[in-house]
């Protein structure tokens, strides 16, 4: 062992924190051309790690304060820097150390042979065998929890870093968008094993949702949901796909993200397919969800086609959230066919909730819904045609519709009192 | 955790990931995990009192509180240069016993630290288990030559038994009432034996004779490999556990098989415990999983899933012991 009174150390040391405090990288140029003093670092080599082999130019394993080459390692996520490797050890092991003080060490002792018989007698004298009959206590909890329900996720249990020592763990506050937003104002802090996969961590999620007893229930399994990364409150950002369930949880850094559900699996991006997939594609579970699902402020993305007045339509996923509605191009259709018929200047558009005004649905074939909207460029009234099957419609209309009504702005009722007027004028001529 | 310790389950598990968990039994849920630094873990015991846990690693014994959330252990039995394989406590909780790849047997005086009342009995082959009489008098040591050793505490008297001619011991359990004693070894035989306590000497100064043994049965048990045998707390049953991925159910009325425990992904078995009741079984397994078995049904109650790696050891009391 080599420590403070090894001179060789401490210069390396202190280079190495030069080296790798600077972000300039003078220091490395600086360095690089001079070396530690041969008599010392021999000496010091020696100290440290007796007769070596001098031949060896950089210590390896232990040896990783000394290796030039620590840049951020690949569970490094963003700009952070990481601390010094060295400051790093000197508290683990001033933490070890802190450990193995609290822990009595008892160390065998080769048996005293004079041990007396009245001691042998009174210690190891034989009893008489009684047989008891005791009652089980796991038998009366089993009974008392039979009506517990088993949840379908508990294989992810393993999975939870807070059960796990040493394996390296990522703690992420899980935004549910399934729950009402008084309930998401409270996301659920988990605890992963960074070498989890994604799906792993959802099916983490939802087994610590079920035990902790949220509503409402979950129901179907990993596949049916999806890690977003998630906005500063809590909304899940579409504007980036949902995190890729087979890739490892390590991989990322994000502190924040939310679970939604999702109505396919996932599916791979399919080649020459113009109707491609994604898993934002969050809609209500079932039409008698309807109710819960729709009636809230969570967000959820439709599929459409937007209708242009002269070329075709456009694939397009309508997204609807509490604060705004966004369009935008399906990301990934990108075979040549969707190409062709989608124009290239539609960029994703991001409605205020505020200038949104209406939503009906149109009697046209195939069905299709307009979302009314006032223009604040331009001045005036417009709207947005989507084509879709009825049933999507129907969500659309009554997931606009509740949230307009508790967040409708001065557009809305300017326009209400505009069409009023329109429609009383008509009765009179009529 | 917070009840009376007379009502306190605890199941604790551990094996090759170097750690040691304690479960909610009837829930499945892991409450807490413990270091078990730079060693697999060879076999769990708890204390008489149900405070402390031992856990029996690569050249050492650990003690683990059980009521707390510290993921260290609070002592550190060492100075024993192999593995150790057994670990288990005098009823009382005077003393504890301990065999291992040293060739040897020990017991260690828990009252003082400096283990005053100390034994060792050594062997010509490694232990492979170590099994208490419910005499409190006698340590039955079984060893990889394939002999039990029979030691007597007391007197220092032992006696040899090979059932089987170049087969390790792999486990050894007595019933609570001891009338009866199984051993298997690593072909997947088990020889069980009955018992007839030593009588007392008229004198009653020098304690009394062995326990008699008469062979009773011989089990062709499993195919493969025999890992543990143990008589459920009311007699009933014998459980033998293997390589074979399964864990047998043998009626202790007239040693045939009562039922296999088995399932699709199960592996080697490598320990089993029952309820107080004898109603559930307990079985710890190479696929990271320990498990829950009515035995009434056959039927797998709960899993218990969270270890990284093979769980080869398990820790269980079910209420007062």
């Amino acid at each position: 062992m080599a420590f403070y009174d090894n001179k060789y150390w401490i210069l390396s040391h202190v280079r190495n924190s030069f080296l790798y405090s600077d972000d300039t990288g003078m220091c490395e140029m600086i360095l690089q051309n001079t070396d530690i003093p041969k008599n010392i670092r021999e000496e010091g080599k020696k100290l440290w790690f007796g007769n070596l082999d001098d031949s060896e130019e950089e210590f390896d394993d232990d040896g990783r304060i000394h290796t030039r080459s620590l840049g951020n390692g690949n569970d490094d996520f963003g700009t952070r820097r990481r601390r010094l490797n060295t400051v790093v050890r000197l508290e683990k092991m001033k933490k070890e150390q802190q450990a193995a003080a609290m822990i009595s060490t008892i160390r065998w002792k080769e048996p005293d042979l004079t041990i007396l018989d009245e001691e042998k007698t009174k210690w190891f004298a034989k009893k008489e065998v009684v047989f008891q009959n005791s009652k089980s206590v796991l038998a009366r909890l089993m009974a008392e929890h039979a009506s517990d329900p088993d949840s379908p996720f508990i294989e992810y249990a393993k999975f939870d870093g807070n059960s796990q020592l040493r394996a390296p763990i990522r703690t992420i506050r899980i935004f549910l968008s399934m729950q009402t937003t008084q309930e998401r104002n409270f996301p659920m802090t988990v605890s992963v094993i960074a070498s989890a996969k994604v799906s792993e961590l959802i099916g983490l999620v939802c087994y610590k949702y079920s035990q902790e007893k949220r509503e409402p229930p979950l129901s179907g399994t990993v596949d049916n949901y999806a890690l977003f990364i998630a906005e500063d409150d809590g909304s899940p950002d579409a504007d980036f796909p949902c995190l890729e369930p087979k890739e490892v949880v390590g991989k990322f850094g994000f502190t924040s993200l939310a679970l939604v559900r999702s109505t396919q699996p996932p599916k791979e991006v399919k080649k020459d397919n113009e109707t491609t997939k994604t898993t934002d594609q969050v809609i209500a579970d079932k039409p008698d969800d309807r109710g819960t699902v729709l009636e809230s402020t969570d967000y959820h993305s439709f599929k459409g086609f937007l209708l242009h007045k002269v070329r075709p339509k456009t694939e397009i996923t309508l997204g609807i959230s509490w604060d705004q509605v966004e369009i935008k191009p399906c990301p990934t259709s990108r075979s040549v066919t969707t190409l062709l018929w989608s124009r290239p200047n539609l960029k994703p558009t991001r409605l205020p909730i505020e200038v949104i005004v209406d939503c009906v649905p149109l009697q046209t074939v195939p069905a299709s819904v307009a979302i009314m909207y006032y223009d604040t460029d331009k001045r005036k009234w417009r709207r947005l045609r989507i084509e879709c099957d009825i049933k999507t419609i129907e969500q659309i209309v009554a997931k606009l519709k509740f949230i307009l009504e508790i967040r409708g702005g001065l557009y809305r009722q300017e326009y209400l009192h505009h069409m009023s007027y329109v429609s009383k004028k008509a009765s009179l001529i009529r | 955790m917070g009840n009376n310790s007379g009502d306190q389950v605890i199941l604790a598990t551990g094996g090759y990931d170097h750690s040691i968990k304690f479960w909610q039994a009837h829930s499945g849920v892991c409450t807490r995990t413990v270091t078990h630094p730079e060693s697999q873990v060879n076999a769990l015991n708890i204390t008489p009192d149900s405070q402390l846990l031992a856990a029996a690693g690569y050249q050492h014994i650990r003690m683990y509180e059980i009521n707390s959330s510290n993921p260290n252990p609070i002592v550190n039995y060492e100075g024993i240069s192999r593995n150790v394989t057994a670990v288990g406590f005098h009823e009382d909780g005077h003393w504890m016993y301990t065999g291992g790849e040293d060739c040897s047997a020990r017991v260690w005086d828990l009252r003082t630290r400096n283990l005053q009342c100390s034994r060792i009995f050594q062997v010509t082959a490694p232990v492979n288990c170590v099994c208490l009489h419910p005499n409190q008098g006698e340590l039955l040591v079984g060893d990889q030559s394939g002999v039990i050793h029979i030691w007597d505490l007391r007197t220092d008297h032992n006696e040899q038994l090979i059932p089987e001619q170049d087969a390790s011991i792999q486990d050894i359990s007595i019933d609570s009432s001891a009338n009866f004693m199984a051993a298997i070894n690593n072909k997947g035989n088990c020889y069980v034996w009955s018992l007839t306590p030593g009588t007392k000497l008229p004198d009653g100064e020098e304690g009394s004779t062995p326990t008699q043994l008469r062979p009773k049965s011989r089990l062709l048990a499993h195919k493969r490999y025999g890992l543990k045998c143990k008589f459920s707390p009311d007699a009933k049953y014998l459980a033998t556990t293997s390589a074979d991925q399964t864990a047998k159910l043998w009626k202790t009325s007239d040693f045939t098989l009562h039922s296999t425990l088995q399932t699709e992904n199960q592996r080697w078995v490598w320990d089993i415990a029952f309820s107080a009741d004898s109603q559930y079984a307990i079985t710890a397994s190479s696929d990271n999983t320990a498990r829950l078995w009515s035995i009434e049904t056959s039927e797998i109650a709960k899993e218990y899933i969270g270890h990284q790696k093979a769980v080869t050891s398990l820790a269980f009391q079910d209420g007062t012991p």
